[in-house]
């Protein structure tokens, strides 16, 4: 009876295309940003994008890190360098100060050996040389004692250069005795000329250097010591005029250590004294420089780390010069530049932190989304599903139901759609609708979903098309915000009459195709010029009449809650066949854009000839394809096809009996069943069964269709082809639908079970079928129930 | 249809006879009123010579039962027939009455 429903695996259209990284929208606020920096640190703990970044700094670290070595080692080249050119410059300007001391004082010996007779002489002499060699602080000559007996014991007439001018001092003056003096004894015993010092001078408060020469008589003994004085303070300043660093320091010392003269800065005091110490310690370690001849020491773990550079100077005196060079100058420069390759490599991982940030964000949305989408895809293909079980499921609803064909199809244009058709009978009657949601997708699912519910809720304890419109138009309009509305045709055909009532709201007219001449039946007040017009295409083909039938349009359901839907009604003539669709079809677009059209679905009818709605239903679908081709399906196709087949056969029992409305009368019922069971032969528990159920049905008649005090008849006919029952029970009372009537709820406690509710229940419960119509101004309530195994 | 009441010293017993369709209905409720309100007593209802019951028969049965169960006690129902009890199951009345 019913076609099998069609499995169909929707399109998705969208759902695969995963599609490139969707751009981040902006305006996220800080702390959101914070939020997913954290979330982005902590989650690196398992990426391999970490290992980037770590993996990155260390090479850049690596590259920084050798790039300053091998700075370093040029600059400590150049250094050397430097310090070795510093060395050679000042040891070249001593030894012309050395040289010229000498040559000034030797260039004097012989006029002083020539004047020997002359002590009153010897201070011109003096004050000339002093006055002429511009780093002497004094030049004297100190005799042997009792050289000049009238100049006293001791004699040293002595030149010293001052602020004013040369003094002439006579220095041996008893206060004085420079014979106790280390210079004098020296030279007086070696009897060669040699550099003395450095000394503090306690005469002139000064630290000097002398370099002195034996005066010899012509007899060879030495007469006298004649020397020069050199200020060492002096000396240093010249020594210090200029630096390779702007902290840098020269120092002079001796061939011993001895320290001559340096930096005459106070502030430099402490340096000068530890850098003396340390060219003097032994056991510190020295390098000779790869330039020359010095020797460097390098010291740290002080204020400033720096090295000494010194060397000795050639000839004599042996004397040593030292320059001091500190690193964090020499290196000022690499370390500003290692500080700015920091910063710049800060500043790269800085932005490739952020690169990889970004890229990580965006696969994580990338993923995130084709996660969603795969979620959404699947929760789709699960609506579908939800939404094919909604609609009427194969032999169900028909189960031994051999007066009515029925068939149904729908093939949604996306995953879910908004059509929706059911079919189901009760009581009786065959209860149809198709409907067509606005709008597609989603809402229109959800829409049709409710509306398909609604109509077999509705649909199972109301039996008037229209009114079963009224009610879903009133839901519908409930909350409507989305002005969603829904075109439907409900139909509800009684298939012991054939008698079919219908309610349109705004849906396409189904097609009624029949062998014989159509008859419609409905009152002139439900006429319209439209309708007549619509109506009435006639065809002989086949001997087949293919017409719309009529129906007034009302207005979709969804849109005014107190609209008033009509209903109609018409007679389904044995064996014809009413096809049902929604504008999928007739508005279906070939590759031209050419509509399929309704007259070629009626011309197709027409064509095909009787058919069981099941091969109807495959023909038109067939035909369909054929028309639209790789035509993009735009809207949900919907087809539904029922015939009327009514059983016609003989009676082999037809009685009744009439009864007046008075409950006494039941007594006669109770052997009017018996009576009619017994020509059946039916058993003993049948026919107790019949009896209750009659007994129930006319007894509901006689106390609600007749009011109370009025009288009237009920008639009760029962027939019987020999495999099923019938009891045709007619009165001419009120308008009353027992089937409409609440069973009892049998789940109850004795307490809470109302009294009523029990008669219709019986019925429904003993009977197979029980249906309900309203004819001619009569009530007729038909009950059956097959005989076959009693 | 006959219907009989026995009034012991803790119960009631009540004994159905015949058909109970909705015409005797009206005449047994009649007979079985007293009991709408049994005092605290139990009601037995012999049902064996019961072959017939019709809603109306069951609607008697329930205001027995609802006045029994308001005074605290019971109503046995007892010697039914298949019919009769098929009738019980259909209507669920099986459920709520003590049927031995």
């Amino acid at each position: 009876m019913w076609g099998r429903k069609p499995l169909i695996i929707p399109r998705c259209p969208g759902i695969q295309a995963h599609g490139k990284a969707a751009r981040r929208s902006g305006g996220h606020r800080a702390s959101t940003c914070m939020n997913r920096l954290k979330h982005f640190i902590r989650s690196l703990r398992n990426r391999r994008a970490l290992l980037v970044v770590i993996l990155a700094v260390l090479m850049l670290e690596l590259l920084s890190g050798a790039q300053y070595y091998f700075t370093h080692h040029l600059m400590e080249d150049e250094l050397e360098k430097y310090a070795e050119m510093e060395l050679t410059t000042k040891a070249i300007i001593m030894k012309r100060i050395i040289e010229d001391s000498e040559h000034t004082l030797k260039g004097h010996i012989m006029e002083v050996k020539r004047n020997l007779a002359f002590p009153d002489s010897m201070p011109g002499i003096l004050k000339q040389i002093t006055k002429y060699s511009p780093y002497l602080q004094g030049c004297g000559i100190a005799f042997i004692p009792d050289y000049y007996p009238d100049k006293g014991r001791l004699f040293e007439p002595y030149a010293l250069k001052t602020d004013s001018g040369i003094q002439c001092l006579q220095v041996a003056d008893g206060a004085f005795d420079y014979t106790k003096d280390g210079f004098f004894c020296d030279i007086m015993k070696k009897k060669n000329n040699s550099w003395v010092g450095p000394y503090d001078d306690m005469y002139l408060g000064q630290r000097l250097i002398s370099y002195a020469v034996p005066i010899y008589e012509f007899t060879g003994d030495t007469v006298a010591v004649f020397g020069i004085d050199i200020d060492t303070e002096n000396l240093g300043d010249t020594l210090n005029y200029r630096h390779i660093y702007p902290s840098s320091f020269d120092l002079l010392l001796t061939e011993d250590g001895e320290f001559i003269s340096g930096p005459n800065d106070p502030g430099l005091h402490q340096e000068v004294q530890f850098v003396t110490s340390l060219i003097n310690d032994s056991t510190v370690q020295r390098r000779p420089s790869s330039k020359g001849r010095s020797k460097i020491i390098d010291f740290d773990g002080r204020e400033r780390d720096g090295s000494v550079f010194y060397v000795n100077m050639k000839g004599k005196p042996h004397w040593q010069i030292a320059v001091v060079c500190y690193d964090d100058e020499v290196y000022s420069s690499l370390l500003r530049l290692r500080y700015r390759l920091l910063l710049l490599s800060l500043l790269a991982f800085g932005i490739l932190l952020y690169v990889i940030w970004r890229f990580a964000e965006g696969e994580k949305e990338l993923r995130q989304k084709t996660l969603e989408q795969e979620r959404l895809a699947g929760e789709l293909r699960i609506a579908s599903n939800i939404q094919q079980t909604l609609l009427p499921e194969e032999d169900v609803l028909l189960k031994g139901i051999s007066d009515v064909q029925v068939e149904g199809r729908l093939i949604p244009a996306k995953a879910v759609g908004g059509d929706l058709y059911n079919a189901f009978v009760r009581d009786g009657k065959l209860f149809f609708c198709i409907g067509d949601v606005s709008g597609k997708g989603i809402p229109s699912a959800l829409i049709m979903a409710i509306t398909q519910a609604l109509f077999r809720n509705i649909a199972s304890r109301e039996d008037n098309p229209a009114h079963i419109m009224r009610l879903l138009n009133e839901t519908a309009c409930r909350n409507n915000k989305a002005n969603i509305f829904v075109t439907l045709f409900v139909g509800v055909l009684d298939l012991p009459t054939g008698h079919l009532r219908y309610c349109n709201s705004g849906h396409e007219l189904p097609i009624l195709i029949d062998h014989s001449p159509l008859t419609i039946d409905h009152s002139p007040s439900q006429m319209s010029a439209e309708a007549s017009a619509r109506g009435g295409q006639q065809c002989s083909m086949f001997n087949v009449q293919c017409s719309m039938i009529e129906a007034k349009p009302n207005l979709p359901i969804g849109l005014f809650d107190d609209f008033n839907y009509e209903m109609q009604s018409m007679q389904m003539p044995p064996g014809a066949t009413l096809f049902l669709y929604t504008d999928g079809l007739t508005e279906a677009r070939n590759a031209d854009g050419k509509l399929f059209g309704r007259d070629r679905v009626v011309q197709m009818m027409e064509a095909c000839g009787p058919k069981e709605p099941k091969q109807l239903v495959e023909a038109v679908i067939e035909k369909w394809h054929q028309f639209v081709g790789a035509t993009e399906q735009s809207d949900d196709l919907t087809l539904l096809a029922l015939r009327y087949t009514p059983s016609q056969e003989q009676n082999i029992l037809d009685e009744a009996i009439t009864l007046r409305n008075d409950i006494r009368e039941v007594e006669a019922l109770g052997a009017f069943v018996k009576q009619v069971a017994g020509q059946l032969s039916l058993d003993k528990s049948m026919v107790g069964k019949l009896r209750l159920a009659v007994e129930e049905a006319v007894v509901n008649v006689m106390e609600y269709a007749y009011p109370k005090g009025t009288t009237g008849d009920v008639n009760i006919r029962a027939t019987s082809n020999g495999r099923r029952l019938k009891f045709i029970i007619t009165d001419a009372g009120v308008s009353f639908n027992p089937t409409e009537v609440a069973a009892a709820d049998t789940t109850l406690s004795a307490e809470e079970r109302p009294v009523g509710g029990l008669g219709i229940l019986l019925v429904r419960e003993l009977m197979d079928t029980i249906n309900y119509e309203r004819i001619d101004g009569k009530n007729v309530l038909t009950l059956t129930k097959s005989i076959l195994n009693s | 249809m006959k219907t009989t009441i026995e009034q012991l010293e803790d119960k009631y017993l009540v004994t159905l006879e015949g058909e109970l369709d909705t015409a005797a209905a009206a005449e047994v409720e009649k007979t079985l009123q007293p009991l709408y309100t049994t005092g605290g007593k139990d009601v037995v209802i012999d049902c064996k010579g019961l072959e017939y019951i019709a809603s109306s028969g069951l609607r008697i049965l329930i205001s027995i039962l609802k006045g029994a169960k308001a005074g605290g006690s019971k109503v046995l129902l007892k010697n039914m027939n298949d019919d009769i009890k098929s009738v019980f199951k259909l209507t669920g009345f099986i459920n709520i009455f003590d049927v031995e």
